[in-house]
């Protein structure tokens, strides 16, 4: 009996091992439109890495937003080159050079993935949760953002410009460029 | 202790059902993996909460696919059907089915 418990906190600790304890970010407003509603002290991302299977995973959790409402969450990664891909997911510039974008003042070499939809319900609250990988190891330098509307860079959805797709919360933040930097092993 | 509470666990959520998909009504034409893709559900009795995820594989890569339920109501009186908020409308009858919100026919 006693062996068959040291073999479980065994099987325990491994996983807690691989899989690490969740970053838990609050979310600050975006660069285009400021009225859109969000309760921020409940709001967040979070995310962790599996170090063994190289798998991101992220949850955007919206509350108090606009109800049935949706939101496209995606990843700005500040780089001067970036792969075609992370994980499963495609970079929108295809790959290569960066590409410069100003927000805030701010200059900044990015490129940008997007990762899914939040759709509210009538109270104004959704989450979206996703599994990225296996992702190149690697250290990246990215913030998490969110857009009021849904189609930029996918197929179907409104147009990619503000109104449209404006990107109305971020993380870190509150100025573009702050980064969150994760390692991949 | 610990079986007590798996074991209670297991009673108020139920092991999901596993539904395939079929082709819809609207267009024949998109692609999907029929095989691998599913919907799975189940409803927990103690919350009265029901959990559905939607899989598609094979499908169009980088596409926004947006996902529903009609509920049927055949076997209930429309009046009975809790809906609240803006939703609050009367049912409509679809050819065959009964529908709780009014929109154009590819919603």
């Amino acid at each position: 009996m006693k062996k068959m418990l040291l073999t479980a906190l065994a099987v325990v600790l491994a996983t807690g091992t691989a899989s690490a304890t969740a970053t838990v970010q609050k979310w600050t407003a975006g660069w285009d439109n400021f009225s859109v509603p969000l309760n921020y002290k409940t709001s967040h991302v979070s995310w962790s890495v599996n170090a063994t299977t190289h798998k991101l995973s992220v949850t955007f959790a919206l509350t108090g937003a606009t109800p049935s409402n949706l939101y496209q969450v995606a990843l700005n990664f500040f780089c001067s080159t970036f792969p075609a891909t992370f994980g499963q997911f495609p970079n929108d510039q295809g790959g290569g050079a960066c590409v410069s974008l100003t927000r805030q003042g701010v200059t900044a070499t990015v490129a940008e993935v997007e990762l899914g939809v939040v759709t509210t319900d009538i109270h104004g609250n959704g989450s979206f949760s996703v599994v990225i990988g296996p992702v190149a190891s690697g250290t990246y330098s990215l913030e998490f953002f969110v857009r009021n509307g849904v189609g930029c860079d996918l197929i179907g959805g409104a147009a990619c410009s503000p109104p449209d797709s404006s990107a109305v919360y971020q993380s870190p933040g509150p100025t573009f460029g702050d980064a969150t930097t994760i390692t991949i092993p | 202790m610990a079986v007590a509470v798996l074991l209670s666990a297991s009673t108020a959520s139920a092991t999901a059902t596993v539904q395939k998909w079929t082709a819809g009504w609207d267009d024949f034409s998109e692609p999907l993996n029929y095989t691998t893709s599913k919907v799975s559900w189940s409803v927990n009795t103690t919350t009265r909460k029901l959990s559905v995820t939607f899989t598609l594989r094979g499908a169009t890569p980088s596409k926004l696919y947006q996902v529903g339920a009609h509920i049927l109501l055949h076997h209930v009186s429309r009046d009975l059907w809790p809906v609240s908020g803006f939703h609050r409308r009367r049912c409509l009858r679809l050819e065959h089915e009964a529908r709780c919100d009014q929109k154009p026919r590819g919603g």
